[in-house]
């Protein structure tokens, strides 16, 4: 575990992810028993299910944060402002590319904190994968991508009714 | 006129008459048609220019944003798609063409813990969807237009050019066969006559 943790990479946010998850997972599995491997593996930050007690309460700030989304999409529906748990209501107000990386920078930060006090131990194994998680996610913003998709989707096909 | 053969009797004429008096009112209604269409196919040139300034301007103001739609934990693909363009028809410039109305979209719900720009991308996809199928329908329009365009300038080329003229040649063609023949007969008659009264004389 010392091992492991001391030859990885430090993560910051907003960098290019300095390991892919395939590295990662590979010097993990070296490092690991099976058990807390398999742990690992099946760690995703999309699935809140995967989390574990190692994550000291992390799926509950996520589910808090999708009560949060929740009302967003509520509120706006309503046209009226959020009354929000946990984000900031500044979210709101920005576009859709830095509203996200908000979110993103605010689940990292969500990471960080639990970090405080784990010294080499499992749990710092496992939000390194959740942080490389976020890294990964971030590098795949974008922009000629991102119009690759929009192109993609806007496409129509024609079907003329009969009336 | 060439290798048209024409009847040199008054029917004939009155027949000619008919088709000139016909094509001299036919014409000028063809001459606001094609007008009619050429303006109509103007408007709908500058409406798809208009709705294409609005695409350019939903993209410029995506921009700002727009890499996030390559987001990998979401693959937007899979919540928006087209189902179909619901037109109906309508008669523009007196030809039957069919018009936008909406599109139907296939919608796939939005979990909870979906991002939530995946809300604002559905709604920009959504209305350069709908603006890319009204330009869709507007070119077939043009296309349609263009078509009878076509049909109505031959037919006032076809009036201005043969028929008018042929008639109203043939019409004086007629008519100056028709008073040769009655001078000739006028003569033919004088003639007779004038030997039945030598012939009575001498």
């Amino acid at each position: 575990m010392i091992y492991l943790l001391s030859s990885l990479p430090s993560l910051s946010f907003d960098q290019h992810p300095p390991i892919t998850m395939e590295e990662f997972l590979s010097d993990a599995k070296a490092q690991l028993g099976s058990g807390r491997f398999q742990k690992l593996e099946s760690l995703d930050f999309k699935e809140v299910d995967t989390f574990n007690k190692d994550l000291k309460g992390f799926d509950k700030i996520m589910l808090q944060y999708r009560d949060d989304l929740k009302e967003i999409r509520k509120a706006k529906a309503e046209n009226r402002t959020p009354g929000l748990m946990i984000l900031s209501n500044d979210l709101v107000s920005k576009n859709p590319l830095e509203c996200e990386k908000s979110i993103m920078k605010w689940q990292w930060d969500e990471l960080s904190s639990l970090e405080a006090g784990e010294n080499f131990t499992f749990t710092e194994i496992l939000i390194y994968k959740l942080k490389l998680q976020i890294l990964s996610r971030l590098e795949s913003f974008q922009v000629e991508k991102g119009r690759q998709v929009l192109e993609s989707v806007v496409n129509p096909k024609m079907k003329e009714d009969n009336s | 006129m060439a290798g048209i053969k024409i009847k040199y009797t008054k029917t004939e004429q009155a027949r000619q008459k008919k088709i000139l008096k016909v094509s001299l009112r036919m014409l000028p209604l063809f001459e606001a048609m094609e007008k009619s269409l050429m303006a109509t196919i103007n408007t709908i040139a500058e409406k798809i220019l208009h709705i294409r300034e609005n695409i350019e301007q939903n993209q410029k103001q995506a921009e700002s944003w727009i890499a996030v739609l390559n987001d990998s934990w979401i693959n937007v693909d899979n919540f928006i798609s087209v189902n179909e363009i619901i037109t109906k028809q309508v008669d523009v410039a007196g030809v039957r063409v069919r018009q936008f109305e909406r599109v139907d979209f296939n919608i796939n719900p939005i979990h909870d813990d979906a991002p939530l720009w995946l809300d604002n991308a559905i709604d920009l996809m959504k209305e350069q969807l709908q603006l890319l199928a009204e330009i869709d329908c507007l070119q077939k329009q043009i296309e349609i237009l263009e078509e009878e365009l076509m049909e109505v300038r031959a037919r006032v080329k076809l009036f201005e050019n043969r028929r008018i003229p042929n008639a109203k040649m043939a019409i004086r063609k007629i008519g100056q066969k028709l008073q040769d023949d009655e001078r000739l007969t006028i003569a033919t008659a004088k003639v007779v006559k004038t030997k039945k009264l030598e012939e009575a004389v001498s």
